[in-house]
């Protein structure tokens, strides 16, 4: 009886444990290097065999970006950039996600398979007509470009998601208030918005995070250095650094912060949770 | 009298979605969809930027460019090729396999799923510098582990060689991937309800017959929509090669959409490069299609 329990345990840690770990291990070990290379000093980070653990931890790298590189700047108008987008692309996505979920309409497949259909499209095709018409309404170098840009490409999406919330919440809540002598609107903001706020904030987050990592159109659409985002900046780093792989590592390390921050505040939004909402409901 | 007005609010009501839905539908018009059309008509043009001479309409000549004279044209698709279907399969299995482990219950999940959803938020030129920061030849950590575990006395150039690059290129996208799987994965596997887990245990059914026989069978719908979607997002994706191998050693990893950016970027050769994409935007939709009639039959994942 007690063998048969070791052999249990064993085939848990063999078949279970042990393939957690490897994967766990690929997830985060990249991650970790990133994290202690822009903690080493620049001649530690040249040293072979490398060290697994910086000998001095330092932060003249991350010092060195602010001061040198003029991180500052970039950082700012990569944040300009994500909280318009956030805020866009929210509340957009909050009152159409009304209108797909609240109402029976004529065109709403039609609407449904447009945006889906969106989901497809290349952002390379799109880049050569949007430069184009960004140079006739003269955005280029202007943030406004990505700004817009970035705010259509991540509504269909968000719109979706907002409208599965949305599905999650029983209608019988607002029909109760208006049998109570609440207006539509009234009850809209009384009773659905206030159950709404997680939803908002993880719409939110899902756009900030678009915004504040959109590469392909801020290459197409900006080319003046002081206008840079951080992703632009972290791949024009990548071949003017060479071989400081110490700065370029605190610039990554900057550049994800914000995101994975913000990643852990959702991150529960994403898996499980919304679907079991909507079984229950 | 009295009819008109309540017809009038009648219409109203009536407007209201379609007054809510007009911002998000105007966005995408302007923004998506025009300038998909744009590029149709664009490409019929001989446009170079740097030769303003020459420009006009020249009907399909970039077409039968592209057809009959463009090397690169069919190099490139079979990257694209290689890049999708590898990196998805490989992202396929195991985030079926990862996320099978995490809807499990045991110590410590919730700190255990964060971590490894973790890459879903960062972007593909992190990703890009990260790795590089792995594969580098003299300091990448990947070579000095090898090294030390006696496999290589020679430090491996990862980006010199097409096949390498390859490998490493779609090590990062599984990398990046992954939770994106996953994500999809354990909210689908929420919907297996748990009596026929328990009604397999009475009958005396191997964990491995659970997963075939239950599991797979349960949530075959949002593996297909996931991998389907996911698959055209890695043909789409340009920020992760670009970065990493720029398309190199040589065009060894230059995709297609890569090289469409390449014509326009580089070359500013913005009818070629219109008609390049327009072909990607052919392929797509039928491809896309297919994935809606295919999501349709899932209906429940999405609608």
């Amino acid at each position: 009886m007690k063998k048969k329990g070791i052999r249990k345990a064993l085939k848990k840690l063999i078949c279970f444990y042990l393939p957690l770990l490897l994967f766990l291990g690929f997830i985060l070990i990249p991650i970790y290097w990133m994290v202690i290379t822009s903690l080493k000093e620049g001649k530690e980070v040249l040293t072979i065999p490398a060290t697994y653990w910086p000998r001095k931890i330092v932060f003249s790298n991350y010092l060195k970006l602010f001061s040198k590189s003029g991180f500052g700047r970039y950082f700012l108008n990569t944040i300009v950039i994500a909280v318009s987008v956030t805020f866009i692309v929210t509340f957009l996505s909050l009152i159409g996600g009304f209108a797909m979920s609240r109402y029976q309409f004529k065109g709403k497949t039609t609407v449904y398979i447009m945006l889906l259909l969106t989901q497809m499209f290349p952002a390379v095709v799109l880049m050569i007509p949007l430069f184009r018409m960004m140079t006739a309404m003269s955005l280029i170098n202007n943030p406004l470009s990505v700004i817009i840009v970035s705010s259509a490409t991540s509504l269909p999406f968000c719109m979706f998601t907002m409208m599965g919330f949305y599905n999650a919440i029983p209608t019988t809540l607002e029909e109760a208030a208006q049998v109570d002598g609440c207006t539509v609107i009234g009850s809209v903001f009384r009773v659905l918005l206030p159950n709404m706020r997680s939803s908002m904030v993880a719409v939110g987050a899902y756009a900030f995070i678009n915004g504040w990592n959109q590469f392909l159109y801020s290459v197409a659409f900006i080319s003046q250095k002081e206008k840079y985002t951080l992703p632009l900046i972290l791949n024009s780093f990548q071949t003017e650094f060479g071989i400081d792989y110490g700065g370029l590592a605190a610039g990554c390390v900057i550049a994800l912060a914000p995101v994975i921050i913000l990643f852990v505040f959702i991150q529960k939004n994403l898996v499980g949770d919304q679907t079991s909402g909507s079984v229950k409901g | 009298m009295k009819r008109t007005r309540k017809s009038f609010r009648y219409y109203k009501k009536m407007a209201i979605p379609y007054i809510l839905l007009f911002p998000v539908v105007g966005f995408v018009m302007v923004f998506m969809f025009w300038p998909i059309v744009n590029v149709f008509i664009l490409s019929l043009q001989n446009y170079e930027v740097m030769k303003p001479a020459e420009r006009g309409f020249v009907g399909l000549q970039n077409y039968m460019t592209i057809l009959t004279q463009d090397k690169l044209f069919v190099k490139s698709w079979y990257n694209s090729f290689i890049w999708v279907v590898v990196s998805t399969v490989i992202q396929a299995v195991l985030g079926f396999w990862l996320s099978t482990m995490l809807n499990k219950k045991f110590r410590g999940r919730g700190f255990v799923r964060a971590m490894i959803l973790s890459p879903w938020a960062i972007s593909g030129v992190i990703t890009a510098i990260i790795w590089s920061l792995i594969f580098g030849q003299q300091y990448g950590l990947l070579n000095d582990i090898l090294k030390r575990l006696g496999m290589i006395t020679e430090n491996i150039s990862w980006f010199s060689d097409g096949s390498r690059a390859r490998i490493a290129l779609i090590i990062a996208n599984v990398w990046r991937g992954l939770p994106f799987f996953v994500i999809n994965y354990l909210s689908a596997l929420q919907t297996v309800p748990d009596d026929l887990y328990e009604a397999a245990d009475m009958e005396g059914a191997t964990g491995f017959q659970k997963t075939f026989r239950i599991t797979v069978p349960v949530v075959k719908d949002s593996i297909i929509v996931t991998t389907l979607l996911r698959a055209i997002w890695t043909f789409n994706a340009v920020d992760l090669i670009f970065s990493l191998t720029g398309g190199g050693p040589g065009r060894e990893t230059m995709t297609y959409t890569l090289y469409i950016m390449n014509k326009f970027k580089n070359e500013l050769n913005y009818g070629y490069a219109s008609a390049l994409a327009a072909i990607a935007t052919v392929c797509l939709c039928i491809f896309s299609l297919i994935y809606i009639k295919i999501s349709k039959m899932g209906k429940e994942a999405l609608y």
